[in-house]
């Protein structure tokens, strides 16, 4: 309160500040008048009385200093004085100044870089106008599905229902209907396109989007004009809007762009404008190159269904993303009873049970940061980031608090003569804070710059697809947030380091200088002193705690890595070389994607160093996932129906990638579109399902269109890992390419007699030879592919263990300090020991046994904690337990070591005091 | 009790403010002309002031709410500030009136202790 009072009083003689001076000094020069007055009554004369009231009333002019320095922030000036000494001392001590300076630039560094990335993660909503008004609409039902997705995500909800983001077209039209439910409602969903601008065709994404969606989003063209209702009809000529990078990327930024045509997919359309700046579709996982209106679809991506190739007319098809933007007022639950009924009714037609269709409701989420898969998909490793960059922030601030307080045992004569001089203690202390935020300034500008160099290394490396594509989110934007973020950091490190080495500083100075009327002066210099020693132990302790956890958090990243390195694969993945071709359905239909997929066969097989050539509609690892139904006739139907991963492979697949056939046959040119389809099953579908019966020759059902297909075993293959190196082989069978001739994509796998690099050009020009309209895609070594499945893995295991040795390094700094420290201060005590005449081995062991029980004791807490602590990253390993004890045994042994190593030195230097001048020390 | 003598004593650290206080305490609103008179007074010229420090001190109490002050006019109608102490102030006395006398008294059973000869 009298803070507050005396802070108001300052803050308004600011502002009147000149107006006071004058009466102040009118109000001396009364009380001087006065005096001398009184004098002359007294029997001076006025010269003498005059002198006489000036000599009583002392110093008029440091009257006036006083009142300016209490009265307004004049405090000030005296902040510019304490700088330029605060530079002075960094100056005459500059290793501890660089130390310093380091740690807490490393700290504060890493943590702006990874708070940069983690906000667009976790925080950033969508750059369009009120994002907080915008919901996502799903629809959700019981365990079986109501309608039947066709394209689009459907997730199981906690409650083992279903939620799903796909609407059908006809249902989209039917919620039009109501607008007095929303201020807008608008429909996207995200396509892949094969783009062809000056002859030269690269994949791009683009998001088809209804007429209203830039107007309901209150996004207007940076160039040109953004897409309307007009264009979203089938009449209106075909155009797009290019985002803004994608604008940079292929076009350089030229304004002539505007009313140009490029090809998508082979159909030309008129690009009419360019996106704003910051906005790169709805889906944060992926940034958008080109935005198309929906209209568009039968033309660019032709979806045979039902004898029609568009899915604008299905009620059949459910593939459509909506959003509304909502009215003011008008409360989630009143929109979603005004809409639930409308897309009920829409959604009759589609029905798959009338059982399933009952629980079908429309449901509401939030929308102001789009669809945000991103957050599911990186919160975990972003937050458990943040915590680790965290906490080394807080062990280089605990390090320099440690050496300040050494090196406040240093300053203890300066402050006492300063204090004794007059100076006071809110002085001092402010003295001493202006010198450890300077520092942690300093110390915030080298990991601002440091983390200005990261900034685009951490957003690669999270990319979890090798760097291919970084999710915009992930690319951190550096602004005035983050450097308001970074200089609130120092500030906060500054201030927190700072404040208990100078109070205990100024208190052991208030003790030494043993002023008569200081409540100090009772207590001793030699007690305070061991008060100061049981803080640095503290501290120090608390390093190596600290240091504990962030090692053994690298360890266990570091031995997960190596772990998922030395998974067997099932397959020879050297000399491997993979792409994927995505021939448009709008050029290739299936006769001339089959002939399309035959030359290509033929011609890649020709290229001299090409041992053999297949293909298959997913690759075997780093390409996700294509699931079937799988019944097994004459057992009970599942509900739901068992799911088993499924590929569709030609007849040299087993033997390009060296997968061993373990029983039965291979596909070959007997299996024919006429014959009965065949299928090779993995050695876990085997296990799973026929567990005491030999498999070949036996029949399994999968759906097909809803018609049950049997399909007759042929053969058991072994198993390889499926999808990513971390799960059990799933149950997997393969079917034969032959038999499906279907055009779509497609990823070739390609043996090599050497590196698959050196017949890479050749691979492009056969392709180009044939369509040079056709991008390959991801084309990679098999090594590679496999070793993008680890990118996260690897990022984990690298910046764990950059965390893991500057925590090694900082304890180390810190137990040399706390030890050299407590060397200085025991030279008397030694010396007499030693003239008493204790050994040099014993006083070395003395001092190293010091050093052991803070560093067991730390080990210990920070064990204590990583055991708590690791649960929280349990499932990011693999093949090792959180509590694995050869890890944390490891990082014990470590830390211990390390730590008496650091203490060796100064124990050696006490270990060789001279006894005659220790006692002559002090 | 001061020796009378024709020695003077410093104004001890910190006690000018409780003089100060006092005497608004007992005389009212004063002008600081005024409250050096009167501490000249009452401590019978045992104590040398130097009087711009009333000035320091008269700030201090002032930025910590202890006393207010306002302008008017002097005896001999002069422009004069007038400071009055204030209701915090009068608990400020209260406790250091009560922390002055408690020290003054350890202080003076430490100094009455026979010396052992």
């Amino acid at each position: 309160m009298r803070a507050v009072i005396a802070f108001l009083a300052r803050m308004r003689n600011l502002v009147t500040g000149s107006r006071d001076d004058a009466r102040f000094e009118a109000e001396i020069e009364t009380h001087i008048a006065l005096l001398s007055e009184r004098f002359i009554q007294q029997g001076m004369t006025p010269k003498q009385a005059t002198r006489a009231a000036r000599r009583q009333f002392g110093n008029a002019d440091l009257q006036h200093q006083q009142r300016r320095d209490s009265r307004t922030f004049s405090g000030l000036l005296a902040l510019g004085r304490d700088l330029r000494f605060a530079v002075r001392r960094l100056l005459r001590n500059p290793l501890l100044a660089v130390i310093a300076i380091l740690s807490l630039g490393l700290g504060i560094g890493a943590n702006t870089a990874i708070v940069s990335v983690a906000r667009g993660v976790l925080l950033d909503p969508l750059p369009v106008r009120e994002p907080q008004q915008l919901r996502l609409l799903t629809w959700t039902s019981g365990p079986q599905l109501p309608v039947p997705p066709v394209w689009g995500d459907i997730y199981q909800s906690d409650s083992g229902g279903l939620v799903s983001p796909s609407f059908s077209y006809p249902a989209y039209q039917a919620l039009q209907q109501h607008p007095e439910a929303y201020s807008a409602l608008f429909a996207f969903k995200d396509i892949s396109l094969t783009a062809t601008a000056d002859n030269n065709a690269a994949p791009a994404s683009a998001e088809l989007v209804s007429g209203n969606a830039f107007d309901a989003l209150g996004l207007s063209a940076s160039l040109g004009r953004v897409l309307t209702p007009a264009d979203d009809t089938v009449s209106a000529a075909p155009a797009v809007v290019l985002s803004d990078a994608y604008w940079s990327r292929r076009f350089g930024r030229a304004p002539g762009v505007i009313g140009q045509t490029i090809a998508l997919n082979g159909v030309p359309v008129t690009i009419v404008g360019i996106a704003p700046q910051r906005f790169t579709g709805l889906d944060t996982a992926t940034p958008i190159d080109l935005f198309v209106p929906v209209s568009l679809q039968p033309v660019l991506i032709p979806r045979p269904q039902n004898s029609s190739i568009s899915v604008l007319d299905n009620p059949q098809s459910w593939w459509l993303q909506l959003m509304l933007r909502v009215r003011p007022g008008v409360s989630d639950a009143q929109i979603q009873a005004q809409l639930d009924s409308a897309l009920r009714q829409a959604a009759q037609p589609a029905a798959t049970s009338a059982h399933a269709f009952a629980s079908l409701h429309l449901a509401l989420q939030p929308g102001s940061r789009g669809v945000d898969d991103l957050h599911g998909q990186y919160a975990e490793s972003a937050w458990i980031l943040l915590s680790l960059s965290g906490l080394v922030l807080l062990l280089a601030c605990v390090n320099l608090a440690n050496l300040l307080l050494a090196r406040a045992a240093s300053r203890r004569r300066e402050i006492a003569t300063r204090l004794a001089l007059g100076a006071r203690r809110s002085h001092i202390l402010r003295q001493l804070l202006t010198e450890t935020v300077l520092l942690a300034l300093l110390g915030g500008f080298a990991g601002l710059g440091l983390a200005f160099f990261a900034r685009n290394a951490i957003p690669a490396m999270l990319a979890r697809s090798g760097g291919s594509e970084i999710p915009s989110a992930l690319t951190s934007a550096f602004d005035l947030r983050i450097l308001a973020f970074a200089a609130a950091i120092s500030l906060l490190c500054g201030m927190l380091t700072g404040l208990l080495p100078a109070l205990t500083a100024i208190r052991a100075a208030q003790g030494a200088a043993a002023l008569k009327d200081s409540p100090y002066a009772a207590s001793s210099p030699s007690l305070s002193g061991s008060a100061r020693l049981g803080l640095g132990a503290s501290l120090v302790v608390l390093q190596i705690a600290l240091s504990t956890i962030l090692l053994a958090g690298a360890a266990l990243f570091v031995r997960t890595l190596i772990n998922l390195s030395h998974v067997s694969l099932g397959f020879e993945s050297n000399h491997i070389l993979l792409f994927r071709l995505n021939p448009p359905r709008s050029l290739y239909d299936d006769a001339k994607g089959v002939a399309l997929f035959r030359r290509l066969q033929e011609n890649l097989a020709a290229i001299p160093g090409v041992r053999s050539v297949s293909m298959s509609n997913i690759a075997i690892i780093g390409d996700g996932h294509s699931g079937s139904s799988f019944h097994i006739p004459g057992t009970p139907h599942h509900n739901p129906e068992i799911r088993v991963q499924e590929n569709s492979i030609t007849d040299d697949f087993f033997s390009t990638l060296g997968i061993p056939l373990l029983q039965g046959r291979r596909f070959d040119s007997t299996d024919t579109p006429a014959s009965p389809p065949v299928a090779v099953i993995n050695q876990a579908l085997a296990q799973s399902f026929f567990p005491h019966t030999n498999p070949i020759g036996l029949t399994f059902e999968i759906d097909a269109d809803e018609i049950a297909v049997p399909v007759r075993i042929i053969g058991i293959a072994a198993n390889t890992r499926y999808a990513d190196l971390r799960a059990p082989t799933p149950p997997t069978f393969y079917l034969s390419y032959r038999q499906q001739n279907e055009s779509g994509r497609r990823v070739f796998t390609l043996r090599t007699a050497a590196d698959p690099a050196t017949v890479l050009p050749q691979v492009r020009a056969v392709v180009a030879a044939i369509d040079p309209n056709l991008p390959l895609l991801d084309a990679r070594s098999m090594n590679e592919q496999v070793r993008s499945t680890l990118v996260n893995e690897r990022i984990f295991a690298r910046l764990t263990a950059a965390f893991g040795v500057l925590a090694l390094i900082l304890a180390c700094i810190g137990i040399y300090g706390i030890m050299a420290f407590t060397v200085s201060r025991r030279t008397s005590e030694i010396g007499i020991r030693m003239a008493l005449g204790a050994q040099s081995r014993q006083v070395l062991v003395l001092i190293l046994r010091q050093a052991t029980w803070m560093s067991l004791a730390g080990v210990f807490c920070g064990l204590v904690a990583t055991l708590w602590l690791a649960r929280f990253i349990r499932s990011m390993l693999y093949g090792l337990t959180p509590s694995d004890p050869i890890t944390l045994g490891f990082v014990a042994m470590l830390l211990i070591v390390i730590s008496l190593l650091a203490a060796f030195g100064p124990a050696r230097r006490a270990a060789h005091i001279d006894p005659n001048q220790a006692l002559r020390h002090e | 009790m001061p020796r009378k003598s024709e020695e003077k004593s410093e104004v001890l650290q910190g006690t000018l403010d409780l003089m100060i206080l006092k005497t608004l305490q007992s005389m009212g609103a004063q002008h600081g002309f005024g409250i050096a008179r009167r501490i000249e007074q009452v401590s019978e010229d045992v104590l040398t002031l130097n009087e711009g420090t009333v000035y320091t001190a008269l700030l201090r109490l002032e930025l910590n709410g202890w006393i207010s002050s306002e302008w008017g006019l002097s005896e001999n109608n002069r422009k004069a500030r007038y400071y009055a102490i204030t209701k915090r102030g009068m608990k400020q006395l209260e406790a250091e009136t009560e922390n002055w006398q408690r020290i003054a008294g350890v202080i003076g059973r430490v100094l009455a202790q026979e010396g052992r000869g």
